[in-house]
């Protein structure tokens, strides 16, 4: 009787460990089925000449851990994310987090350089921490989302992505594609009219009292080649690339020298000062009529060139190796 | 080794749909969760207890079995049967396992003669 006793504890831990978050509909159903089927497994194995607890030992052992039986009784995912809706999931993740990821770094920047605490340190973290923060949120909240659809929608429907799949969502640069006339005609007309008021600028506004002379017209003119060259170039390997129809390495490596050159050359004259006239807030003030209680911050546009161009060069190599 | 864990795999995978057509068939007579076990198992189609028994209640659900208590013995058991429903989608499925045995022996012959 005693053996009895312990042997049919173990099986009421088992049944207890299936059902106890089954909900009070399905749960005593269950437990009183789920006895029954180890009861008849047990007695089976009785029958076959083992002895009693070893019977119900090896019973329980091949039904195997409870709550991963409990969870096959349950019909609730086990999972967060589950294999249906994983690639929306990830297209939503992606697509948020490359919109909001620059917008918050360029406008933690600016509000750095307009409350221009100067400190390059403060300038740098502060934009990063508000990039990981923001990371974590949209992380977390279309986790969150998509865990909550899984568990609402009906299990039948759980294999099937939320939204239909359409061709429309194909992305639209394939490997083979061909880089367009449109994109070209862009790069080219805004190369173009960078140098165009380039010159504009070295040559001396002609007048300065309604325009505005923002670069320095005494600047050497070695410099002013170093400025506009590598823009001319840049227009002429767009060209290359248009005629090629995309990108080889040999007009990656041109594109990335004329922008590195552009780069350093406007970083080296404008911490240097020698970029921007010294007196821009008065002839800025002369011009538009404005207070003139503010001064240019060559860092920060330092700052600014060299990010663009990395993400320049950055796009330019991902286009080539693809 | 690792062909035979491949093998193992593939045929896991190529039973665990069948699961549902042996049971639907074998419930024609109404069993309870332990005798199906027993009389799959003798047909030569085992099933572990933790699959069957979660997945009895599943179609029980869907409506393609019923079920009763029967108490008149010493243990009380829950009896299965395939309802009306149940009937429909054995006879459908069966059906396609036909049509799939008879492909699949098509393209293996189709094999053959080239």
């Amino acid at each position: 009787m005693s053996e009895r006793g312990t042997a049919s504890t173990l099986t009421d831990r088992y049944v207890w460990s299936v059902t106890r978050h089954l909900g009070p509909d399905t749960g005593p159903d269950v437990a009183r089925e789920l006895r029954g089927s180890i009861q008849d497994s047990v007695e089976a194995r009785i029958d076959a000449g083992a002895d009693p607890e070893h019977a119900e030992r090896e019973a329980l052992t091949e039904l195997g851990d409870p709550d991963l039986l409990a969870r096959e009784y349950g019909d609730r995912p086990r999972y967060l994310v589950g294999p249906g809706v994983y690639p929306e999931y990830v297209r939503l993740l992606r697509g948020l987090l490359a919109v909001l990821l620059p917008l918050t770094l360029a406008l933690t920047l600016a509000e750095r350089f307009v409350s221009a605490s100067g400190d390059p340190g403060d300038v740098v973290l502060g934009p990063l921490v508000a990039a990981i923060a923001v990371t974590v949120h949209v992380c977390f909240w279309v986790t969150l989302v998509y865990a909550v659809i899984e568990r609402t929608r009906p299990a039948e429907a759980r294999d099937r992505p939320v939204t239909a799949w359409d061709t429309g969502q194909l992305p639209e640069e394939s490997p083979g594609a061909r880089v367009g006339v449109a994109e070209t005609l862009f790069h080219v007309a805004f190369t173009a009219l960078v140098i165009a008021l380039l010159t504009w600028q070295f040559l001396g506004v002609a007048d300065p009292a309604r325009q505005v002379q923002v670069l320095d017209p005494d600047l050497a003119l070695p410099w002013v080649v170093l400025l506009v060259g590598p823009l001319v170039v840049e227009i002429v390997l767009a060209l290359a690339v248009w005629r090629s129809g995309r990108w080889t390495p040999a007009l990656a490596v041109g594109h990335v020298l004329a922008s590195a050159t552009w780069a350093i050359v406007t970083v080296w004259l404008l911490l240097r000062e020698q970029l921007i006239v010294p007196d821009l807030p008065e002839r800025f003030g002369a011009v538009f009529g404005v207070a003139t209680d503010w001064s240019v911050a060559p860092l920060p546009l330092a700052v600014a060139v060299i990010a663009l161009s990395v993400w320049d060069v950055v796009s330019c190599l991902r286009r080539t190796r693809r | 080794m690792k062909d035979d864990e491949l093998l193992a795999g593939h045929l896991q995978e190529l039973r665990r749909g069948t699961v549902v057509l042996a049971c639907l068939s074998t419930l024609e007579r109404p069993h309870y969760g332990y005798a199906l076990l027993e009389t799959l198992e003798k047909s030569g189609f085992p099933v572990d207890g933790n699959t069957l028994y979660p997945l009895l209640r599943r179609l029980e659900k869907q409506g393609l079995l019923t079920s009763e208590w029967n108490t008149e013995e010493a243990r009380p058991r829950k009896f299965y049967q395939v309802s009306a429903d149940g009937l429909a989608v054995l006879e459908r499925m069966t059906r396609e396992w036909r049509v799939l045995d008879d492909a699949i022996r098509a393209l293996g012959q189709g094999e053959h003669h080239e």
